[in-house]
């Protein structure tokens, strides 16, 4: 801790010496020498511990503007006791100023190449950093369900900040900022946040255009990420310059929206995807977590914010579960053999241990044959009789669906001719599959199509077998 | 994905200077291509230089038959800190015009060239008439418009 403590006050000190020598060119717009930067360089010598697989509920973060009292007291309650650590313990690297210094860090002290701006580093280093923020604020506080909530500009009625983040306006609230130039009563432009900025980010085409490249930024970046930046802080608050940022409560609250949008992109289009660039996907960042563990996670770790990270944005109908699955095990059938599929005593007590204790079971068929000759969706029941029927979801015999997408119908002879499908094992469906009296012959049917002109097709797959994975109680 | 491959359309920015508007004001020409209708429209910043240590946003309008300013958008420029006052480089900032644009040329017949004014301002919109700054181009570019499904 000696060696880290040396490194932040050698770093303060260049800070410091170079303040004075920038002070003289822009007065009137230059940053306030107040507000010096106090960057944190990597803590130890010692690697950190991988990121552990959080088993948190999925709950969402929520419009900072719909929080209840009790939620607004929880939210100053976890910054507060995060502001106490700064003079409680300094060396804590869960206190307030030493948060806001990870990001003033990454910003400007880091070599051109690891800067979290201006890149396809954006939206993921972002999200790893408010991460672990969330989860400490909720250690704080005792109570890991915390979630961060979110400054939701783009809605017309909420363009003035968070009334939590300003009331009262002084030091006494703990959301509270000193340098801000938006005042309560003052709102966001709709040229930076309004329907036309939200529109054109979360219509860019590719991710390149919406979150950038290794070397180039997307537009979202620079508005409304940026612009929401400059609005707050005016020309010398803490908001305004990467340094400072995030000595602002509201700033955590700002990026968890420029999150919202990230996933809300990502929901957009099936064509709305991540890069798949090892490049990208094994970019690694370390941050202390709840419990002071120096903890490196990968951008790939944080691309599924709801199954990864443990958190959504809007309501959530699994919320209520705490789906710590353990490790998935493969239960095999005599597919290849019999091409039919049958239930061993084995694997009916696996399936059914696994669904009795509120575990996940799925079923894999893997090389299924598919039809080409248009896109259409098709169902998979357990027989050709359910299939004729057609109940759809929860029926009888329906086990989950298969969809054919062609890129084009003058390219559909080039597609490949098989596809690997997964479906969800509910109790229903295994109870389907229990009553079977024989081997069943799995049957796909095109959705939508009226009964009488259906015409149900025997699946053909290279294998099909289950998996199943206890939860953690 | 053939679709999603991005044919971008260059055009040349020509630059004016001074005119009407301030020192500091920048001011371009840019052509509008004849299928801008069909398609998505950026206004890209190449190579804004400016302090380190101020945040501003840099306002783009475009100037209509009697040189009135009709904003297009701002993007938003963060300072980096306090003491970072030399001189940084942002090598491109996009900003989608799409509406705007459509909006700005909405009953007007289409110019050849639609004249740009880019401007720094602060927070409030008001112009920074002290900042040094400069940029190496600023450009319109067209995409094809994504498909709904």
């Amino acid at each position: 801790m000696s060696n880290t403590t040396s490194r932040r006050n050698f770093l303060q000190t260049i800070g410091m010496g170079t303040s004075f020598i920038g002070l003289s060119a822009f007065t009137g717009l230059v940053l306030p020498t107040s507000a010096f930067a106090q960057c944190e360089p990597p803590p130890s010598k010692t690697g950190p511990a991988p990121w552990r697989r959080d088993c948190r509920t999925i709950l969402p973060r929520r419009p900072a503007s719909t929080l209840s009292g009790s939620e607004i007291t929880k939210l100053k309650d976890a910054y507060h006791a995060m502001r106490a650590l700064d003079t409680s313990d300094p060396n804590d690297p869960r206190g307030f100023q030493r948060q806001a210094n990870i990001h003033c860090f990454m910003c400007s002290q880091v070599s051109a190449s690891e800067v979290v701006h201006g890149s396809w580093k954006f939206f993921t280093w972002h999200r790893a950093y408010l991460y672990f923020h969330e989860r400490i604020l909720g250690k704080l506080i005792g109570d890991m369900n915390f979630r961060l909530p979110y400054w939701d500009w783009d809605v017309a009625s909420h363009r003035r900040l968070p009334s939590a983040y300003t009331s009262p306006n002084d030091a006494t609230n703990p959301l509270w900022n000193s340098t801000r130039g938006m005042s309560p009563t003052d709102e966001l432009p709709d040229e930076d946040v309004g329907d036309d900025v939200m529109n054109a980010a979360l219509e860019a085409a590719t991710f390149a255009e919406f979150g950038g490249t290794s070397t180039d930024n997307g537009i979202p970046e620079v508005t409304p990420h940026g612009s929401v930046h400059v609005d707050v802080g005016g020309c010398c608050g803490d908001m305004s310059a990467f340094e400072t940022a995030g000595r602002d409560p509201v700033f955590y609250a700002h990026h968890s929206n420029v999150d919202k949008m990230w996933s809300d992109w990502n929901k957009g289009s099936s064509t709305h995807t991540n890069p798949t660039d090892p490049a990208f996907l094994n970019m690694t960042w370390n941050f202390y977590d709840e419990n002071k563990v120096w903890r490196s996670i990968t951008a790939a770790q944080v691309l599924n914010h709801e199954n990864q990270l443990r958190y959504i944005y809007g309501p959530s109908r699994f919320s209520e579960l705490l789906p710590c699955l353990l490790d998935w095990v493969v239960v095999r059938t005599d597919w290849r053999l019999s091409k039919t599929l049958k239930l061993s005593p084995a694997a009916r007590t696996s399936i059914s241990k696994a669904l009795g204790s509120r575990g996940r079971v799925r079923l894999h068929l893997t090389g299924v044959s598919i039809p080409l000759d248009k896109s259409a969706v098709y169902r998979i029941y357990a027989s050709p009789e359910a299939a004729g029927k057609d109940e759809g979801p929860g029926g009888d015999g329906y086990l989950g669906t298969l969809p054919v997408v062609l890129d084009s119908l003058k390219k559909h002879l080039s597609h490949k001719r098989t596809r690997n499908a997964v479906m969800n094992i509910s109790s229903r469906s295994f109870e389907t599959l229990s009553r079977a009296q024989g081997p069943m012959q799995l049957t796909l049917v095109e959705r939508g199509v009226k009964e009488g002109t259906r015409k149900p097709i025997r699946v053909t797959a290279a294998d099909a077998h289950f998996t199943v994975a206890d939860i953690e109680q | 994905m053939v679709r999603l491959v991005l044919l971008f359309l260059l055009l040349n920015a020509t630059v004016f200077a001074g005119g009407q508007t301030s020192d500091h004001d920048r001011r371009f020409a840019v052509s509008l291509p004849q299928q801008w209708q069909q398609s998505k429209l950026l206004i890209v910043v190449e190579g804004l230089q400016a302090p380190g240590n101020v945040a501003f946003k840099l306002r783009v309008s475009a100037l209509d038959d009697d040189a009135k300013e009709v904003s297009l958008g701002a993007v938003g420029v963060e300072a980096i800190g306090p003491n970072k006052s030399a001189p940084r480089t942002l090598k491109n900032l996009r900003l989608d015009v799409t509406r705007s644009l459509n909006r700005f040329l909405e009953n007007k017949s289409t110019p050849a060239k639609i004249e740009l004014l880019i401007r720094p301002v602060d927070s409030r919109n008001n112009p920074l008439e002290d900042l040094e700054w400069s940029v190496k181009d600023v450009r319109l570019e067209i995409q094809p418009k994504p498909v709904t499904p």
